[in-house]
């Protein structure tokens, strides 16, 4: 799960992108406007976390412009701003939530977990997403696939979120490892194989489809 | 409690009394003056007439009255003629009444009674005719009776009616003070002067500026506060993100790592609030704070010396030089933090290994402090709003409140201090330049 941090304040950037990496998420932080266009023109995030008070410009500038370009990545706006009207106003400009600094980093989590489950299109029983026999939890990081459960990594479970955002879909190693880290970790050049491989083990080798020389994916193309 | 209605009604009331006394006795004296004429005219016609007749005619014209002791009403005069010492006739014979030494007017104390009597004489014969003052002026005392209970009774009335009178006049004063009852924090509207009298008017005008002035400084006072608000929930944000994480951390270097960004959180909300504190104490409003004689090298020494660590941390090269004597006038230690606030953001906002002068020195009647750095500049289009509570330059990596500079500003006004913004060291940076008026 790949989060898009903007966030202006030094403190609360780096603390947010280390809770919420070692929570598996891959966050990736700017601190202005201007880096955070040329990141989404470039990269895909499932979630941008951001902040009103920009130094170049406003946090509210930023998502027209992004709604404005046709992207539909959940927004979820993290502003000291409390009245009525600014509230009002992210919503409206294409926000998809609204928290208040300070905040407690459970009840942020919470509202990123509801978010992705609603981008992938399902309100699940308990916080469950499901595709065909695969399940998933967020808040727990539990799978189950046919008869088999097990508890996965961040890693492990970011990848399989990942193949579940668009099951139809086949993504290659690189944008594999694109989803489930950030900018600054190092990774392995057989990362992305090392926790397939573990998924595999936990959950039966159905579980995820390889297509040789092409990428991954959750459902047998045909 | 000091009314105006019982005031006014109190005194207009005396006045009326004077003046109704004032009047009346002069009346009493002038009346008394006519009517001593008057009768005294009458005596001297009554004894000419007197004198020229006969006596055995005149006792036939003037029987005496025999049965009256005592002269009744004023009318009343007592004549006796007398030939040589012997009282040959009487008007009255019961009374008596010394036949008197000098012809003409005189006034006498007789029988325990002024009496007023006139003589003349003729040949042997005296005709004296007198009168009872007391009976005589009794007329006047009559009149007076008519004239002045209506003039006593009709003071309550009068009071009465000037106070109704006072209430309708005071009566835009009172809708004056029931608009002013409306007036709150929240509704500070001015108060409409139509139909408000001309003695009002200037009233309603000045509280009507108070009004405003008021409104203003709310104003001014909530859209700090919201500010405030907002400002100190951003670093409030930090210190309970670090104390989430720290809950959360798996070792010991996870959760010291955590603690050490806590402090630093709380440090800097610290400084925020203190910061917030500096500025409402300079609040033009505020009560100022004494001002005296001021040093201007021993406040520059002070914050040098307490800005040192800070400069050392970053291999700044920290020097000053003010030239002595200089003794401006101000609160010293509110000097001190607008010297201290702007060394401490050259520091921050110079590169380390860089540098950061202070210098003073006299400029006729004026102290002149730079304080300079070498570091990155504040950009010509910022240099108007750094000023501004809250302003931070765009893409300044530097964790400040925002709020260091706003307290020089205000310290400054307060001083009569002019702020420049010039060009630093080595052709970048900048230059904070103060222009202290010094002490006479």
């Amino acid at each position: 799960m790949r989060l898009l941090l903007v966030e202006d304040d030094k403190m609360i950037g780096e603390g947010l992108q280390k809770a919420l990496t070692q929570s598996g998420f891959a966050a990736n932080w700017v601190q202005n406007g201007d880096s955070a266009e040329v990141t989404l023109m470039n990269e895909i995030y499932d979630l941008i976390i951001l902040d009103l008070g920009l130094p170049d410009r406003s946090g509210l500038e930023l998502l027209r412009w992004l709604r404005g370009k046709m992207l539909q990545t959940p927004v979820l706006i993290l502003t000291a701003r409390d009245s009525v009207m600014d509230r009002v106003g992210g919503l409206d400009a294409g926000a998809d939530d609204y928290l208040l600094k300070p905040f407690a980093l459970e009840e942020l989590e919470a509202r990123i977990r509801s978010l992705l489950r609603r981008s992938v299109g399902q309100a699940g029983q308990e916080g469950w997403l499901r595709h065909e026999k695969l399940a998933l939890n967020p808040k727990t990081h539990e799978a189950q696939f046919d008869q088999a459960k097990a508890i996965l990594s961040g890693r492990e479970f970011a990848l399989l979120f990942a193949l579940m955002r668009s099951p139809q879909a086949i993504l290659s190693k690189a944008q594999l490892e694109e989803r489930i880290y950030g900018w600054n970790e190092e990774v392995a050049s057989n990362a992305v194989e090392v926790h397939i491989h573990q998924i595999r083990k936990k959950l039966g080798s159905e579980v995820i489809k390889n297509l040789r020389g092409v990428g991954y994916t959750l459902s047998v193309p045909g | 409690m000091i009314s105006v209605r019982r005031t006014l009604v109190t005194s207009m009331l005396l006045v009326v009394l004077a003046v109704t006394l004032v009047l009346a006795t002069a009346t009493y004296f002038s009346v008394r003056h006519e009517m001593d004429e008057l009768y005294d005219e009458n005596m001297r016609q009554l004894a000419e007439v007197l004198v020229r007749m006969d006596a055995a005619s005149l006792e036939s014209a003037v029987n005496p009255i025999t049965d009256k002791s005592k002269l009744s009403g004023e009318e009343e005069f007592l004549i006796q003629i007398w030939r040589g010492s012997a009282l040959k006739y009487s008007s009255h014979p019961d009374l008596t009444f010394a036949k008197q030494q000098d012809q003409g007017f005189g006034t006498v104390d007789f029988g325990g009674k002024r009496v007023r009597y006139f003589r003349q004489d003729h040949g042997d014969d005296t005709v004296q005719i007198a009168q009872d003052l007391r009976a005589r002026h009794g007329v006047i005392g009559e009149i007076y009776n008519v004239l002045l209970v209506p003039i006593i009774i009709q003071m309550p009335v009068l009071a009465i009616l000037i106070w109704l009178l006072i209430g309708r006049g005071m009566r835009p004063l009172e809708r004056v003070s029931n608009l002013i009852a409306k007036r709150s924090a929240s509704f500070l509207e001015p108060i409409p002067d139509k139909d408000v009298p001309v003695e009002v008017r200037t009233f309603v005008d000045a509280l009507n500026g108070l009004l405003e002035r008021l409104r203003k400084a709310l104003l001014v006072q909530k859209s700090f506060t919201a500010d405030a608000a907002h400002e100190l929930r951003t670093p409030l944000a930090a210190v309970v993100l670090q104390l989430g994480i720290a809950r959360r951390a798996k070792s010991e270097q996870e959760r010291n790592d955590a603690f050490k960004t806590l402090e630093a959180g709380v440090s800097r909300c610290t400084r925020l609030v203190n910061q917030l504190l500096e500025l409402a104490r300079n609040e033009p409003e505020s009560a100022a704070l004494p001002h005296g004689a001021v040093s201007l090298s021993g406040v520059v020494e002070e914050t040098a010396t307490q800005a040192f660590p800070l400069s050392r941390n970053k291999s700044i090269a920290l020097t000053s030089a003010v030239d002595g004597g200089l003794v401006v006038s101000g609160n010293a230690t509110q000097l001190g933090v607008m010297i201290s606030n702007l060394v401490s953001n050259a520091i921050l906002y110079t590169p380390p290994s860089g540098n950061v002068k202070i210098w003073g020195r006299r400029d006729g009647d004026f102290a002149v402090l730079d304080i300079s750095d070498d570091g990155i500049g504040i950009p010509l289009a910022d240099r108007e709003r750094v000023f501004d509570r809250f302003f931070r330059i765009a893409g300044t990596d530097a964790v400040g409140s925002g709020l260091g500079l706003s307290i020089v500003k205000s310290i400054a006004t307060s001083h009569g201090i002019t702020v420049q913004i010039l060009q630093g060291l080595n052709d970048r940076g900048t230059t904070f330049r103060l222009t202290i008026p010094l002490k006479s």
